[in-house]
């Protein structure tokens, strides 16, 4: 049983929680330029490292907030608990954000907003 | 619109009757639960530093938000309590919620959501030297005296039913929970209670 830190109400046992799975999925804003194969890495392909894994939470019966936690999959130690918006801050949280194979997709670029300059179309 | 007023609501534990088992030998007195009967609450959502809703609350309920989470503010026999970085639930006597919703409707508060949910939530108190030991069988919470102290309030799981527990004083407690749940409630605290002796009271 885990026992995180709610960044609101305090330790609370992860009974009261809920996992809403891998953080950090930016949605592809252009996404008519993806193909189907990149398209499919945003609303498909989840990572499950072995290690540090970057995860949203919800306090579900508790004060019904999310918030982010860098946990590690081995030892289930919990590196970190950050705001939802935010990436990590601890070393080890910050290489795991920086070592995803979702930070090289062409989904998670589409995801950026393109600076006014450059935009094509509409 | 037909009138409402000759229409009379019914607490959550209606038809649950009194019961009670008396307090063994080394008990240290039986835990007194009782219905606190129909109970106005409301929910209110809003940024903390609201100047407008605190300064309309402080007229109209006698106290500000609790800013500080896990918390809540007394103000005769009303209180608000803590819920969420931007949540609070307003508990107050029977037949207040249109004057206290009223006094919150201000279009100049900007961003804020004021719900009635009296009928959604039923509310128990729980009294006694044991009242810590009986809610600690089916609460992770730490039930500690110097931990969970008077003006605290923490929502949790009361074996499978999510509630939202205050503690009121030293050895008293109050339990919202849903409706549908509350006889649930009070049937597992019954249990709970009989090595300590108990006595329920209905509304």
């Amino acid at each position: 049983m885990l026992l995180i830190k709610c960044p609101f109400c305090g330790d609370r046992d992860e009974l009261e929680f809920s996992c809403g799975g891998e953080a950090h999925i930016a949605r592809p804003l252009a996404e008519n330029t993806l193909t189907d194969a990149e398209f499919a890495d945003y609303l498909f392909l989840r990572d499950n490292p072995k290690g540090v894994f970057l995860e949203r939470w919800i306090h579900t019966d508790g004060c019904r907030r999310w918030f982010n936690v860098a946990r590690d999959t081995v030892s289930h130690e919990i590196i970190e608990v950050y705001p939802m918006g935010e990436t990590p801050k601890t070393e080890a949280a910050k290489a795991a954000h920086k070592a995803s194979w979702r930070r090289q997709t062409a989904a998670e670029a589409a995801a950026k907003p393109a600076s006014p300059a450059g935009r094509s179309g509409s | 619109m037909a009138s409402l007023q000759n229409v009379h609501g019914a607490s959550a534990l209606h038809g649950i009757a009194a019961a009670s088992s008396p307090p063994p030998q080394g008990s240290r007195g039986a835990v007194v639960m009782r219905d606190t009967g129909l109970l106005d609450k409301i929910n209110l959502r809003c940024d903390a530093g609201n100047t407008v809703i605190n300064e309309a609350l402080s007229r109209v309920v006698g106290t500000r938000l609790p800013a500080e989470p896990n918390r809540f503010h007394v103000s005769g026999n009303r209180r608000i309590a803590w819920l969420g970085p931007d949540e609070w639930i307003i508990l107050a006597e029977n037949g207040s919620a249109d004057t206290i919703t009223a006094g919150l409707d201000l279009p100049e508060a900007g961003h804020v959501a004021v719900n009635n949910v009296s009928d959604a939530l039923g509310s128990i108190i729980l009294e006694g030297e044991h009242t810590r030991d009986a809610l600690a069988k089916h609460c992770a919470l730490d039930f500690h005296p110097t931990v969970f102290t008077p003006g605290i309030v923490q929502q949790s799981l009361l074996s499978h039913a999510g509630v939202t527990i205050m503690c009121l004083d030293d050895n008293a407690f109050q339990i919202i929970g849903r409706s549908s749940f509350m006889p649930y409630i009070v049937a597992l605290l019954k249990d709970a209670m009989i090595e300590y002796g108990y006595e329920f009271q209905p509304a």
